[in-house]
């Protein structure tokens, strides 16, 4: 059964950027607002989502996924004490559990694609692999991290151009040429002189003209929303503007940005108490930041106050652009 | 029965912490969070409850008597202190025999106050005044254009000559008083046994801080005989006499002094105290040798401490104000306690006050002179380095680079990092 599931994987290349965070709290945040909302830890190797939500000794972990035995995939959900929030461990995972094959990680999307829930919220591991970027590509939104510095501005990049590149490679898998242009994985018969998207379009008008519309549609399609965090200053803001620029010369990539979360030290000791930020302080300035990117990926504007240890939603749903038209 | 009482506690700390919850959310506090496993642990455990409400009742009730016991003692000193003050108050502080023993004034009102509980050792009747006190009057008398000692006589008035001065003096007084048991009173009283006495006392008295010279003619005066003993006892009047008359006349002479302290009045204090902002050498050096003139002003309070003390006053009311506003911008000092004396009404802790503000002030003037001189001569080599690294590094060719604020640059940059060197079709 496929149903129309909003799946939102939260990537970015480097490690260390805080994407397990940011996602577990976007989880945190929609299900707070009535969605039912599933979280899933796809950093097979280095899974600490459950760390994070504080969930000693999860019942389920990166083995069950392989299980032939697993008839209902509802029954790996595990309760994280949140509302409408279940929760996907990868925990148990041995060295070397990041480069299982592609049919294993096939079959975890297969398995997550199955799942039913409003949205499917992905926390994907570090690196630009592709078992990192599959999981990406298959998400109906795709959110891309990053922090001020340069050299995580640049893995930034260099992640959204493999996702890019790998849907062009997925999208013409029969056709070993464009591979050649679009898959670097073997660098000597990789054909390396089509590095940005505009160069590829070139190969692809010259050789390829009638795959040219696939291609740009793939291209058009593929909009990221970007989240600068670790946000200190307006100039870190800028790093953020940067790469988005960035992204529009080389890929023509028409990326989003949804937001920003500032550095605080309440992060990081919500991460060592093991209490989401989100529902300690809902009205402290992350919080409020969260909430933002939140609303940006839902369109509505969200407002959580927490009264007597009790958290309120305010939602309002943004009026879509039709009323333009 | 026990538990059912217990039972009923519990359910009624139940009920109360229920209605504090649903009133407050304690429930949702990070103190409720913190002490819960252990409330638990509680609950389980009766010992554990047991010391637990033991802790309760006696930590607070031991900090409470522990606390008042401390508050009675202070009180008790300060009641001591304020006593010593009054009594300090009445005394003339130009007395020269205080002035001599400065620091035996604490113990004669100590010895003032036990007299009162303990009366049979330290009994003394006004109308048969000590021996050391008619030496006393018998001075007087002599030097009756003395202005000092009719200054005395003013204030101090009749009651208070009999007070002992001097702690050791009143300890002789009741040494005698206690030989009196065991000796002779007729011995103990005798005129010459007495005139002894107190030319012990003045001997005493021409050394100013109370030490006897190894030759003292009257050192080893039991062992003299009558007519070595009259002499001895001629020589020491003399000497105390001729010293006394010093004394008198060093005060009388007005002080033309040649002490730069007179500087003091010209010292930019304003200057001094914006230190932080505007602090420089200059204004810094001519403190240093008109500050330490008044430092070796010795403790027990001298009469050249008090010339240079009167010396001194002038520029200090000047700069008063001053030092008050600099204390107030720097860093806390250890406390002063002579700035808590009453400074008008009493001259030698006026000076003392004075003198010791004054050390402090210059002690920290000089710390931060230090402090300054230190940085400025350890920035000075480090432009060196710094200088000396930029070289090497520019040897090596190193050159620091720096995010560029700009954007296009940044963006250069940014490209720069991302593509190799031969991917410039894009361009």
């Amino acid at each position: 059964m496929t149903s129309q599931v909003n799946i939102i994987a939260v990537g970015g290349g480097r490690g260390g950027k805080g994407k397990s965070l940011v996602c577990t709290h976007l989880a945190i945040g929609m299900a707070l607002s009535g969605q039912k909302v599933i979280l899933m830890d796809t950093d097979f190797g280095a899974s600490n989502l459950h760390a994070l939500l504080g969930i000693n000794n999860p019942a389920h972990g990166f083995q069950d996924f392989f299980k032939e035995d697993v008839s209902n995939h509802q029954s790996l959900l595990i309760d994280t004490g949140i509302s409408n929030l279940k929760f996907v461990s990868g925990a148990g995972d041995n060295p070397g559990s990041a480069n299982i094959d592609t049919e294993k990680i096939n079959k975890v999307i297969s398995f997550i694609k199955n799942l039913e829930a409003d949205t499917i919220l992905l926390d994907l591991g570090p690196g630009t692999n592709y078992n990192v970027i599959d999981f990406f590509n298959i998400s109906t939104q795709n959110v891309v991290l990053t922090t001020p510095e340069m050299t995580s501005v640049m893995k930034t990049f260099s992640f959204i151009r493999s996702a890019l590149f790998r849907r062009v490679a997925l999208a013409f898998q029969d056709n070993s040429d464009i591979q050649k242009m679009v898959d670097h994985s073997n660098p000597g018969s990789a054909d390396i002189e089509a590095y940005t998207t505009g160069l590829l379009r070139d190969r692809f008008v010259e050789n390829f003209p009638e795959q040219l519309e696939q291609f740009n549609n793939i291209v058009k399609d593929f909009t990221p929303g970007l989240v600068v965090n670790r946000v200190r200053s307006k100039k870190d803001l800028k790093t953020g503007d940067n790469l988005l620029k960035l992204v529009r010369k080389f890929l023509e990539v028409e990326a989003t940005f949804l937001g920003y979360i500032i550095e605080s030290d309440s992060i990081r000791d919500s991460v060592d108490e093991m209490i989401p930020f989100l529902i300690k302080d809902p009205q402290s300035k992350p919080s409020e930041n969260l909430q933002q990117i939140i609303g940006a990926l839902t369109n509505t504007d969200l407002q959580f106050v927490k009264r007597d240890g009790r958290i309120f939603v305010s939602k309002q749903v943004r009026l879509s652009s039709g009323w333009e038209v | 029965m026990i538990e059912q009482y217990l039972q009923v506690a519990l359910e009624f700390v139940k009920e109360i912490w229920f209605q504090l919850d649903s009133q407050f959310g304690l429930e949702g506090t990070e103190a409720f969070k913190f002490i819960h496993p252990y409330l638990l642990q509680l609950e389980d455990n009766p010992a554990y409850m047991g010391i637990a409400f033991a802790a309760l009742v006696l930590v607070p009730f031991g900090l409470y008597k522990v606390r008042s016991i401390s508050r009675e003692r202070e009180q008790k000193l300060d009641d001591l202190m304020e006593e010593m003050e009054e009594d300090e108050g009445e005394l003339d502080e130009n007395d020269p025999s205080r002035l001599r023993r400065p620091d035996d004034e604490e113990t004669a009102t100590a010895l003032d106050d036990d007299e009162e509980g303990d009366k049979p050792l330290f009994e003394m009747e006004e109308e048969d005044p000590p021996p050391y006190v008619q030496i006393l009057e018998k001075l007087d008398a002599e030097e009756n254009e003395d202005e000092l000692h009719v200054d005395t006589q003013k204030v101090m008035g009749e009651d208070k000559v009999i007070e002992p001065v001097s702690s050791e003096l009143a300890e002789l007084q009741i040494d005698k008083d206690l030989s009196e048991f065991d000796s002779d009173p007729v011995e103990s009283d005798s005129p010459h046994d007495q005139t002894i006495q107190e030319l012990q006392e003045d001997g005493q008295l021409t050394e100013l801080e109370g030490v006897l010279s190894p030759d003292d003619p009257f050192a080893n005066y039991s062992e003299l005989d009558d007519d070595e003993q009259n002499r001895a006892i001629q020589e020491l009047q003399g000497e105390m006499e001729s010293t006394i008359n010093k004394l008198t006349k060093q005060m009388e002479s007005t002080p033309e002094t040649t002490s730069t302290i007179k500087d003091l009045g010209d010292i930019r204090i304003g200057d001094v105290a914006t230190i932080d902002e505007e602090f420089t050498l200059d204004e810094e050096f001519p403190l240093e040798e008109p500050l330490e003139t008044s430092e070796p002003a010795p403790e027990p309070l001298s009469l050249e401490a008090l010339d240079l003390a009167n010396e001194i006053e002038p520029a200090i009311e000047n700069i008063e104000p001053a030092i008050k506003e600099i204390e107030t911008k720097l860093p806390p000092f250890q406390p002063v306690p002579e700035r808590d004396y009453v400074i008008e009404d009493r001259p030698d802790r006026q000076v003392d006050s004075l003198i010791n503000r004054l050390k402090y002030f210059q002690e920290n003037l000089d710390t931060r002179f230090h402090h300054d001189e230190k940085r400025e001569l350890t920035s000075a080599p480090k432009a060196v380095d710094i200088a000396e690294e930029h070289r090497f590094v520019e040897q090596q060719s190193f050159a620091t680079k720096k995010a560029p604020v700009d954007n296009k640059k940044y963006m250069e940059v940014l490209e720069s990092f991302i593509f190799l060197k031969d991917q410039n079709k894009h361009k």
